[in-house]
């Protein structure tokens, strides 16, 4: 192992240089980095918004449907470059064209390691093994090549010679499957030069990026997915994967032997579409240990996405009455479902979802010393075509998440009716660099939104004043007498917390005109009572939930009140010190048109002649699905934790 | 040979004949009556209210609008000559789908010919909107990128100017909200009021300093980053309507200057030279196809020239 390791070194190094040319991709300092101060700086902290999840042609699912931009195409759409898109016409040129309304702060490519090398061997005519029976099949019939390969992510992990467990690779990834992992470096090494490319390291800091990827278990066709980002260009000479480790704590392990802690290497993973994970993601940890090393290596959850919401489920459970977890909800819970049909999955469960492992994490704190599932809350596009960050509801181009739709499909709806264009992640942080974002992460001061841009702070604290949505200096006020979203609660004996919440509604602008005023602003608790039992309760602490606003669906226009901003200062009235608990916010838009009904009214949809509705366009009248969408933002907790503990 | 002799001969003739057609087509040539008229290109009146009226709406000038709609309708133009409606799989493939319901045993050549004659690829939404990205990404090649060219939007950010701005805020989006910004935007500027006790808190903040156009739109939103990128520095303006209510600014110029990292001089200018061509090229090629039209706009000729 230890030989194979440096050869992957040995050809990583090779690489990059042949990449970089002439030295211009020589290691910068994550040190310097680190010390770098912008010039627009600010110590209370700025909202970045920015998209941890895009794929490009490098994941299988994006290429077998017909996505040809790579990594550098993704961040160029992410500065608000317009980008060609499929399906290509026989000269080879796009068809269709999108751009963002407004440019991110920040992106990742989080491209899935599992095929890297295979992919590339089957595109690139040099490589060995390119007239293999695998790639002339993957190249003619990629749909089904799609299926058929993705079932290797579906195999448990077996035995292999080096005494861990692996995935069996595809034949023509020779023995041990080193052809596949040497190819891998070639993609590999890319999206570290496009990440590179793009990092602004001036003093403007105008625009982040990350190296990062994903890991694509899905055992059974459970989703068990991870996105993993590291803090700066120190990265392992390659990028462990499902097939490579077969289950997580297998992939921390990697994770800790090739990342060079010394040489400034650091990383976090982030699960996401814990809905499609047939009750696996949040599976309780074996001990205090692994609870331990689980919190302290994804300290944030992907809680929405273009495959759906994973906030809370609202089936089961005493005193759960939260109408606004009935969002953008799939119709199955693992992927196997999503293929055969929804009656071959069993029932969405509670225990996929986010609010419920926040719940559990609270008991397994208290009995095993440690919780595996302190989450802060991102989102993410999971966009398949490299529109990073595209999240808008009137200008989706569809993003083809698990390989399907959007390379025929156009004319008609540009995704599958149950599909969203998903959510966008925003970081507060004092400046616009990778260390300063990355630090942001790791103490999760960051909220997730459905695509919009609301501004949401939260702080908590027992100290916090009673005025702080009527005073100057909110912020410096927060970080003075409390924590700010992502923290945990000093006690004050006697004192129930405060939870300060401020949101205000995204402004929009000349292009960006389908942004709604605030409807309401809800506290969500969960708590752990004195014989273990688990609670949550979801209070509106301002706004008006009645207000009236509503939405025309045959011309989206929207009408009834709203609000610009709201601000409370909350004190819990039931607070028991004794139990832990967690507090974090949830900020409703009024309702506005989804994508889907957008898209319906362009086409002139009637769905009361149902034999002129054109092909394409039938799920317009799908009444599964909803003609409206209410967007929102999440913050990430606040935990309170008794003194004794 | 003598004179009468020559005047008779064959070849002289053919010379003078031939120089009296020239002469002749010359004529006709700078009178303008050989030409072959340009196509007419018109809007009608309503859609040029229509466009007025967006305008209004949006608060956005006519002009630029109306020129961009005559640029659609060029380059829908230009695609129908050149059989696009046709040829592109999505747009026939939205034609036929129209057509067939009305014609169910037509082939597809005469549905796609009857679909020219109703004037379906102007009016279905769909087939217009793809006519027009085709005809766009044929001018901008949307797909294509260098190292250089992949900085293009940083290298703008790190050359707009800085400015240290100062931001009262004033809730509301009624006309009493903006009176009242109004007026305390007078009191600020008679200094009888400082920024700092004047109007609500934002969570944008009062003073952000060496911030960027970017940077205004990220925090304050977009109608506020224009309106910034226009004023004069060291006097307030506004109130600055939002979706979030009225803004006062002031701002002085900022002296910081960007430490720029090694390399980057270099990948700048090749971007910039990359994206000069690029953009330049797009409005040349339009100013091109417009000017190969007759350009009717009812009440709006004179929009048509910047």
């Amino acid at each position: 192992m230890a030989e194979a390791r440096t050869g992957l070194w040995l050809l990583a190094a090779l690489l990059l240089a042949a990449c970089g040319g002439s030295g211009q991709m020589s290691m910068p300092d994550p040190v310097d980095d680190a010390q770098r101060r912008c010039v627009n700086a600010d110590p209370l902290r700025q909202p970045f918004f920015g998209d941890t999840h895009i794929h490009t042609r490098y994941s299988l699912d994006a290429s077998t449907q017909g996505t040809r931009l790579g990594p550098f195409d993704a961040y160029r759409y992410a500065l608000g470059e317009r980008i060609g898109i499929q399906p290509y016409d026989d000269d080879g040129e796009a068809t269709r064209f999108t751009q963002l309304a407004r440019p991110l702060d920040f992106a990742m490519v989080t491209d899935h390691a599992e095929f890297f090398g295979e992919i590339e061997i089957c595109s690139n005519p040099e490589a060995t093994g390119h007239n293999s029976l695998e790639c002339i099949l993957l190249r003619t019939a990629p749909d089904q090549s799609f299926l058929l390969i993705n079932a290797l992510l579906a195999l448990p992990g077996l035995p292999a010679g080096s005494g861990n467990t692996e995935v069996p690779r595809l034949p023509y990834c020779g023995l041990d499957g080193r052809r596949c992992r040497e190819q891998a470096l070639t993609p590999w090494a890319e999206m570290q030069r496009a990440a590179e490319t793009f990092y602004d390291r001036s003093t403007a800091c105008s625009f982040s990026s990350f190296v990062a990827y994903e890991w694509t278990g899905s055992p059974g066709t459970n989703n068990l997915h991870r996105n993993v980002v590291f803090a700066n260009e120190r990265v392992p000479a390659y990028p462990p994967s499902y097939i490579d480790q077969p289950n997580i704590g297998e992939l921390w392990d990697a994770l800790d032997e090739g990342c060079d802690a010394d040489e400034g290497c650091r990383w976090l993973t982030i699960p996401h579409n814990s809905n499609l994970s047939g009750g696996t993601m949040f599976e309780a940890p074996e001990d205090g240990a692994f609870a331990a090393r689980r919190g302290q290596a994804e300290p944030l959850v992907e809680v929405y996405q273009h495959k759906g919401d994973s906030e809370c489920l609202d089936s089961t459970g005493a005193g759960m009455a939260d109408e606004f977890c009935g969002f953008e909800k799939l119709p199955y819970n693992n992927f196997g479902a999503q293929q055969l049909g929804p009656p071959d999955s069993g029932s969405q469960n509670e225990r996929d979802f986010v609010r419920d492992a926040l719940k559990r994490g609270l008991g397994f704190e208290a009995e095993l010393g440690a919780n595996p599932f302190a989450y802060g809350l991102v989102g993410g596009s999971d966009t398949h075509i490299a529109a990073s960050g595209e999240t808008a509801e009137n200008a989706y181009p569809g993003h083809g998440g698990a390989g399907q739709g959007n390379r025929d499909e156009v004319p008609g709806l540009t995704d599958l009716i149950e599909f969203s264009p998903g959510g966008l992640t925003v970081i507060w942080a004092e400046q616009n660099t990778r260390p300063a974002l990355f630090d942001a992460m790791r103490r999760r001061e960051v909220y997730a939104t459905s695509g919009t841009r609301p501004i949401v702070r939260l702080f908590a604290g027992s100290e916090l004043p009673a005025d702080m949505c009527t005073a100057d200096g909110f912020a410096a006020a927060g970080y003075e007498a409390g924590v700010p979203m992502g923290g945990e609660l000093a006690a004050v004996e006697g004192a129930p917390p405060r939870i300060a919440v401020w949101a205000m509604r995204d402004p929009g602008d000349a292009t960006v005109t389908t942004a709604q005023p605030l409807q309401q602003l809800q506290i969500i608790k969960g708590w752990r009572d004195a014989d273990g039992t688990l609670h949550e309760e979801v209070r509106t602490v301002a706004g008006d939930p009645d207000n009236g606003a509503s939405v025309d669906t045959a011309t989206c226009e929207t009408s009834g009140s709203g609000a610009a901003s709201l601000c409370t200062v909350w004190e819990d009235p039931d607070f028991d010190p004794d139990e832990r608990a967690f507090y974090y916010a949830r900020v409703l838009e009024n309702p506005s048109c989804r994508w889907s009904t957008y898209q319906c009214n362009a086409a002139g949809v009637d769905c009361d002649d149902p034999d002129g509705v054109p092909e394409g366009f039938e799920d317009c009248c799908n009444a599964n699905y909803p003609k409206t969408i209410q967007e929102r933002a999440w913050t990430s907790p606040v935990w309170y934790r008794p003194p004794e503990s | 040979m003598t004179a009468r002799a020559l005047l008779r001969h064959p070849l002289l003739h053919f010379a003078a004949l031939g120089l009296a057609v020239y002469l002749g087509q010359s004529a006709l040539q700078t009178s303008g009556l050989l030409h072959s008229p340009k196509p007419l290109l018109q809007l009608d009146a309503a859609t040029v209210e229509q466009l007025r009226q967006q305008a209004r709406a949006k608060s956005i000038p006519f002009e630029p609008l109306l020129r961009a709609r005559v640029d659609e309708e060029v380059l829908i133009d230009r695609a129908l000559k050149r059989g696009l409606d046709r040829r592109d799989p999505v747009a026939r493939r939205r034609l036929l789908q129209n057509m067939r319901l009305s014609y169910p045993e037509a082939g597809e050549a005469e549905l796609l010919r009857r679909a020219r004659a109703l004037d379906m690829p102007r009016r279905d939404v769909l087939v217009r909107r793809r006519l027009i990205e085709r005809m766009q990404g044929e001018i901008v090649d949307g797909s294509a990128t260098t190292v250089a060219a992949a900085r293009a939007p940083m290298a703008e950010q790190r050359q707009a100017p800085r400015m240290h701005l100062t931001h009262v805020f004033v809730a509301g989006r009624d006309a009493e909200a903006q009176q009242r910004a109004e007026a305390l935007r007078d009191a600020l500027a008679h200094g009888e009021i400082v920024p700092d006790e004047a109007g609500e808190p934002h969570l944008g903040g009062r003073r952000l300093r060496d911030v960027a156009p970017a940077d205004i739109r990220r925090q304050l939103g977009g109608a506020v980053a224009d309106a910034a990128a226009r004023m004069q520095a060291g006097q307030w303006h506004g109130p600055v309507g939002s979706a979030q209510g009225w803004h006062l600014l002031h701002a002085t110029p900022s002296e910081t200057a960007v430490r720029s990292d090694a390399g980057w001089e270099q990948r700048a200018a090749r971007y910039l030279a990359h994206e000069q061509r690029r953009r330049g090229a797009v409005a040349e090629e339009l100013a091109g196809l417009r000017a190969g039209y007759t350009i009717r706009l009812p009440g709006a000729q004179e929009a048509l020239h910047p």
